[in-house]
Formats: structure tokens, sequence, C-alpha cells
């Protein structure tokens, strides 16, 4: 206690020396913001009642009880409140299947070949969709856009935290690739069984492990490289790790695939959807498989026998994300599906976790993003009251310390009008 | 019990859909709950009260019961005890219709109209059989005891609609015309491309109904829908749509129902004028590939907004086969300005008064279905969980 008194107060004569020397007293104030009378959920450890957090420069410099508030911050009075970090939405097709311009929403999915490891999420975003703003009034700060399920592999995804403006603005990490065990009828260039793509991926992930030693042995032996090749390129970072690998499926036999695919590869792995997660309990925790579970509401119903298995995984020690899936669900019940594990005996902190740091690890970002602690961008929601309950609603939205979303004003980062009722 | 459940209701489908008279799994001998706080739907809240039960139907209920000897006692204290819930617009045990109608989904307008084709035109041929497969229990278990199941959403009038409670009982088997002017109609067929185009094939088959030339199954229905025996309902999810269907409401005195209605707080003031009650569509909304992305125009706030401007609001899922809780709407509708009270009558008295079923169930009163819900934790709450659920004096659900 004495330790961290004496360390802010000196933060705070550092802070104020250097307001009086080199800025004016507005812009010192605006740039430390204290969150206080706060009921804080850090999700790395137990909710804090009545704390005080502190954001600086965009991160989160302090949280705690005793905190000391330092005369030029801005506080922000959240009592009765309660503070949890922005929702992290690992599934997503917004700004694809839009809510403006439905009818581009054709840039899901690329059918022209089964295999599109070259085809970047970036590349076809509309910036502009008007769900961006029903997100932020949801709480979601990070969302993982990926390309849709049609193909084998359907393309590159991109991670963006939602402060509005380009893509480029929002760009926070490469999101990895997307594959799905799914046969689609409909494309007579695809392979018709689930099987036959499972064997299509192994094949292209083997000439990816080729390109990628070819390439290393010609960098080393400095002789010439075989010519660049965007699909393998984008399979060798799954190869090298270097990217993240969602794959969608659903039932028992696609997700044993899966499985398989991590173990055979070493990939950095995680598994969409994964529907029958209570099938496969013991085999996702041998295999260190984490799964991206949704869309929930209203895909799953408050008494389906598939909520048991992300309960089952989390007790177990996996990791457990939720997704919406945007449009497929609304990411806005994202936290009213969380209670529907909590009824079923997962943990509170499991629960939040799944809408936080979970998704977060799944993208390699959970030093970030994902939790309230020292360090991390000032991502997070103020809600009128506890997070996992339906009466709760959100508040304000900060985004790296800055506000971009506020109820009562209805002000937001991407300058649309919230619509009427939300 | 699950096993009580599942032969229950396959002994009810054996019957040829035929609800027998005498329920033959009633229990002749006479059941009280006896301390929960009762919430009757009409309203009011009883603390430490008793509802008695026999063959089916509500005795009595208050705070000074006196129990006969020989009665089951179900103790409820510190418990809730609410009429059953009602989803006023779901398509439970119908899932399969989407599909089947795809086949008739042609560029002929008259395809638009499926009365004559008999094995959709009444929603509760289909249901009961596919009852037992979907596991009814999941909605039951979560406290809905009855439900209006329409047919699909993708004609501009689908077919007969029929309520139903979750044991495979029909309450009503010709209770309303259900049909849709929205995206998904438009999307399912060639022709018509427009929404006026819809709209004017449905305006031609009123006037030629009025003229007595439509004759069959359509000339039936429709002048049962003239003559305001038949209700109306149409899925609407734009505030100009909803506007449309109150013209032809007024233009041809339907008994109208509007279901889903997104948008809906937009027009509500014209809404009440007419005086046309709303069963207000999922907030909780999910779409696939293609739509209808009209159903994201619904708001969490649209029940309350109506119920403010004096509409009378039900509430519903529109499920299908998920298991999704009419309950959890509720919750969602109350969080975002519906009163409490209003909420909890919007999934049982008013849901029943709109489906025309308010003599039946609804409201825990005397002479009433004995269709009962015991919640631990207060009802319209995150965390309100059912205990037990009873259907017509029968515990269908344990937890």
């Amino acid at each position: 206690m004495l330790r961290r008194f004496t360390h802010t107060t000196l933060l705070v004569l550092c802070v104020l020396s250097i307001a009086a020397c080199t800025t004016s007293q507005e812009q010192a104030a605006s740039s430390t913001l204290a969150i206080v009378n706060a009921n804080l959920y850090p999700i790395t450890g137990e909710m804090i009642t009545g704390g005080t957090m502190l954001v600086r420069d965009g991160k989160i410099a302090e949280i705690g009880t005793g905190v000391l508030i330092p005369s030029d911050a801005t506080v922000i009075d959240a009592s009765g409140k309660s503070v949890i970090p922005g929702i992290v939405e690992s599934h997503s097709h917004m700004g694809f299947k839009q809510l403006n311009i439905p009818s581009t929403g054709r840039n899901n999915n690329e059918l022209s070949e089964p295999i599109n490891a070259h085809v970047r999420a970036i590349d076809g975003l509309n910036s502009n969709d008007a769900a961006f703003t029903l997100a932020l009034a949801s709480g979601v700060t990070t969302m993982n856009i990926t390309t849709g399920s049609r193909s084998p592999n359907s393309g590159q995804a991109v991670v963006i935290k939602l402060r509005g403006g380009t893509i480029e603005n929002m760009f926070l990490a490469e999101g990895g690739m997307k594959f799905a065990m799914r046969a689609d009828g409909e494309q007579d260039n695809f392979p018709p069984t689930v099987d036959a793509v499972y064997e299509l991926l192994r094949s292209e992930l083997r000439s990816a492990q080729s390109y990628v030693e070819a390439r290393a042995a010609a960098a080393s032996s400095g002789g010439s490289p075989p010519p660049r090749n965007l699909t393998r390129e984008a399979f060798g970072k799954l190869i090298t790790r270097e990217w993240v690998v969602g794959v969608h499926t659903g039932d028992a036999q696609g997700m044993r695939h899966a499985i398989a695919l991590k173990k055979e590869f070493g990939l950095d792995l995680y598994i969409h959807h994964a529907r029958n997660t209570y099938e496969l309990v013991e085999e996702l925790l041998e295999g260190e498989v984490p799964i991206s579970f949704g869309p929930i509401l209203p895909g799953v119903g408050t008494e389906n026998p598939q909520i048991m298995g992300p309960v089952r995984l989390a007790e177990g020690g996996g990791t457990v994300a939720f997704h919406a899936d945007h449009p497929d669900a609304h990411q806005y019940f994202l936290r009213h599906a969380s209670t529907m594990f909590v009824r079923k005996g997962m943990s509170e902190l499991d629960a939040l976790a799944a809408m936080t740091l979970n998704p977060a690890k799944l993208f390699n970002l959970d030093e970030q993003i994902g939790s309230l602690s020292p360090g991390k961008d000032a991502d997070f929601v103020i809600l009128d009251g506890p997070p996992l309950d339906f009466e709760s609603l959100v508040f304000q939205v900060f985004i790296d310390g800055r506000e971009v979303f506020n109820r009562t004003t209805g002000e937001n980062a991407f300058g649309q009008r919230v619509p009427e009722g939300w | 019990m699950l096993k009580h459940i599942t032969n229950f209701a396959i002994a009810t489908s054996l019957a040829c859909f035929c609800w027998p008279q005498e329920n033959p799994m009633a229990q002749e001998n006479r059941v009280a709950i006896q301390g929960g706080t009762i919430f009757t739907g009409t309203g009011d809240i009883i603390e430490a009260a008793t509802i008695i039960f026999e063959d089916g139907k509500i005795v009595s209920l208050g705070q000074d019961i006196s129990v006969p000897n020989g009665t089951e006692i179900i103790d409820a204290d510190g418990l809730f005890v609410t009429p059953g819930y009602i989803d006023a617009y779901s398509h439970i045990g119908l899932e399969s219709v989407p599909a089947p109608l795809q086949p008739y989904a042609t560029d002929t307008p008259d395809e638009l109209m499926l009365f004559d084709r008999e094995n959709l035109m009444n929603a509760s041929r289909p249901i009961v059989p596919k009852l037992v497969e979907a596991d009814e229990s999941q909605w039951l278990r979560t406290g809905i005891t009855t439900v209006y199941v329409s047919p699909g959403a993708q004609n501009l009038a689908g077919g007969l609609g029929v309520i139903m409670k979750l044991t495979g009982a029909i309450v009503n088997e010709r209770a309303a015309v259900s049909g849709s002017f929205g995206e998904s109609a438009l999307n399912a067929f060639e022709a018509p491309t427009t929404r006026q185009g819809m709209v004017a094939i449905l305006r031609q088959k009123f006037i030629s109904a009025q003229e007595d030339t439509l004759g069959g199954e359509d000339g039936r229905v429709f002048g049962q829908l003239l003559s305001s025996s038949l209700p109306f309902r149409v899925l609407v999810n734009t505030p100009d749509d909803i506007l449309t269907a109150l013209r032809l409401a007024d233009e041809f005195g339907l008994n109208l129902v509007l279901d889903s209605a997104a948008g809906g707080h937009v027009v509500a003031e014209a809404i009440a004028d007419a005086g046309i009650p709303v069963v207000v569509g999922p907030a909780i909304v999910g779409i696939g590939d293609g739509g209808p992305y009209e159903a994201f125009a619904h708001t969490p706030s649209n029940a309350a907004k109506l119920y403010e401007a004096g509409v009378r609001v039900a509430l519903s899922t529109a499920d299908s086969g998920t298991g999704r809780s009419v309950a959890m709407e509720a919750v969602v509708a109350k969080a975002h300005g519906l009163p409490e009270m209003a909420a909890l009558m919007a999934v049982t008295s008013e849901a029943a008064s709109i489906l025309g079923i308010a003599d039946r169930t609804g409201t825990l009163a005397p002479g009433m279905d004995a269709d009962i819900v015991i919640w631990e934790g207060r009802p319209i709450s995150t965390w309100a969980v059912t205990q037990r659920v009873i259907v017509d004096g029968i515990t269908h659900f344990e937890r």
C-alpha cells in the first residue's frame, strides 16, 4: 500500500510537472482518465467492488482500490455501474453482409475456387456498414472479421478495433485464415464431401510445407527461390504458426478433422461454431484446441444440450470463446447468451472471459486486449448494472482510452445515428 | 419424466390429432400449490397464496383458501407462480415447412396463396408427429405451455395457423390465416418483383371474394377473412409495410393482427388509432445468408414504445427449432422500458387475448386451464428458472 502510494505520488508529480512545463492544462486533463467507484471486472482476477481504474495515453495505468487519483484527471463517477473489458467478437461478417447495402453481401464468399488463401478480408470490407454502430452500442470493441464458410478455405481474416473511419484506421492485426469443413453441393468444382475437404486442406498444407522449406533453403544457400505464390505463402504462415487458423465446423466428424489437422501440422488452430463440443470435451482438452462457440442466441435455446459443451470444456481448463457470427446473430445478445451458460454451471468469470480475454487469446492478442490490467489497451465498457444481466444496458464504450459510444448522447465513433430504440 | 412426456405425445399423435374430450392422463385428485407468490397474469400479485386445481382446471386461488383433505400439496414457499407462457408467433414443430414450400415457389402469382394445398392448408396437420421429433420439452422447460404455430413466412397468405399446447393438444386448429408482406415473401418468388405487386394480388383476391367469384377453399377462407370470423395475421417488418397492412384491413374490414412488426415504434400512433394488436417479433434475432435484413430493424425497445402508444402487445420468438424462449424476450423488452407487469402480460393474458383464447389460458383464475409455471427467482428477470411446468393440470417438467 505504502509502495503503491509512493509510486502513484511520484507519477502524479511527474505528470503535474510535465503538464506545467510542456502542455496546457486542458490537454493534460484529457490524457488521464479516472473511472471511480466502479465494480471492475478485470477478468484476470476477481471483481473489484467500488474500485478505481486509471487510464493514461490510451492504456490502463492502474486498477484497484486505494488508487490515488491525479488531481488533473478527468473523473467518471461509475457508482452503481460495472466496467468490463471491451467485448472481443471472434467471428463476424460485418462489413461483408451489410445492413445498409444488403446486395453487396456477396463479398462474404469468394466461390470461384475451393481454395482462396490469397483472398484478404481487408480488401473487400465496407468500413461504413451501419451495423458497426450497433456493435459499439453492444459493447463490442474488437472484431475478427472472417470471410464466409462456403468454400473449404475462404481466405484471410482481419482483426479490427471499432474506432471508426477507414479500415486502415481500425486495423489491429491480421486474423489468420479460415477453413470450413463443409461440402458445398452447389459448386461443381468443390470437394463433394467433408472428407474430401479435409484431404484437400491436408494437400495444400503439405504443398505449403515444401514451399516454405524451398524458400528457406534458397535463402540460406543463395540459390533462386521458387516464385512467389500467394496461396502457398498464406498456407506457409500457418505452417510457421505466424498465423492462426479458425476452422468452421459443428459436427463431431468435422471437429475431429480439425483436431487432426492441428496435430499433423502443428498448427495454431481453433474451431469456429463447435456445436458438438459436448461430445468431444476430452479430445479438445487433449489436443489443446480452443473453441469459438456460436452463434448462441437465437441459434441455441436455453435448454439445448449443446450448452453443456462449453461449460464442461471451461471446467476442464480449455479455452472457450463465444461469438455472434453477425448477421446470423446479433452481437448485442452475446452478454445475454453468456448467462445461459452460467445457469448451467459455468462460473461468471469464465462466462465473461469467453467474451473478452479468451477470444483475444485466439488471435494471440491477450497481452494487448481482453482484460483490465495495467499496460493493456484501455478498451472497456461501462454498464449500468452487472454485466451478466439482461436488464443492464451498455452505457459508455471506450477504445484506446477514447469514448467511442455514449448511450445518453448517442454519439459514436462511426458518426452514424444509433438506430432509435437501441 | 422425459419418457413420460414422449409417450404421452405419441399417444396424442396416434389419436389422429384428435384431442380426447376426457384427458386419460388427467389426475382425478386435487392438487394445491401452496406458499408461492402468484402473478395471476391480470396484473395482480398475491403473496403467500394457494392455488388449487382439479381435473385440469383451476378451482380456486387466494390467500385464505382452505385445502380439502386428500389434496396433493406442492410446496412453493419462496417460489413464484405464473400462468404458463404463450409464444404468440412461432413455427414450433413445423420447421420443415419452409422447405416443402420451395417446390411451389414458381413465377405464378397464385402460388403465393396456398389454400389449395391440402397438406399445407392447416398447420395443425404435420405438427403433432413433428413435435415429438423436435423434443417439445426444450420449449416446455423454458415455461412456455401454449404456442401459435404459423406456416412459413414466404407467402402473402401462407395458410392457416394453429394454436396448441406444447403437449400436442390443439386449442384452435383454424386460428388465423398467416401471411407476410415483407422481404421474406418478396425473396421467395420470381414474380411479382415488388411489394406493391404482391399487395395488388392480395387486393384482387379480396375483391374476388367480395364478389363471390373465388370458389373452392380460397373462396371459403377469404370469405371468413372478410367476415372477420378468421383473423388475418400478417408478418410485416417495415413501417411502410405496417401501414399497407392497416390500409388493407381498413379497406376490407379485416380482423388484423400484425406479426413481428420491426419498426412498429415509428408508426405506433397509427397502429394504436387503428386498434390493431401487435405480436412483436423477437429482438433476439439472427439472419442467415440472403436476409431477410429487415429483421435487423428489430429494436429491443419496440414492444415498450408500442405499449406506451396504447397498442396491445404480445411477444414471440418466431422460433422453429432452436428452443429459445419467449421468457427471454420478455426480459429484454422489460430492460428496454416495458413495465414488468406489461411484459408478463405480453406472454400470458394479453397474448391469450390477442390469440382469442383468453377464456382458456393466460391467466390464473377459477375455471381456467391449469397451465401453471413455478419459478425460482422473480418472473421476467434474468435468473428466473422454471422449477415445474404444469399443462392442463399435469406436471410435464420438474427440474
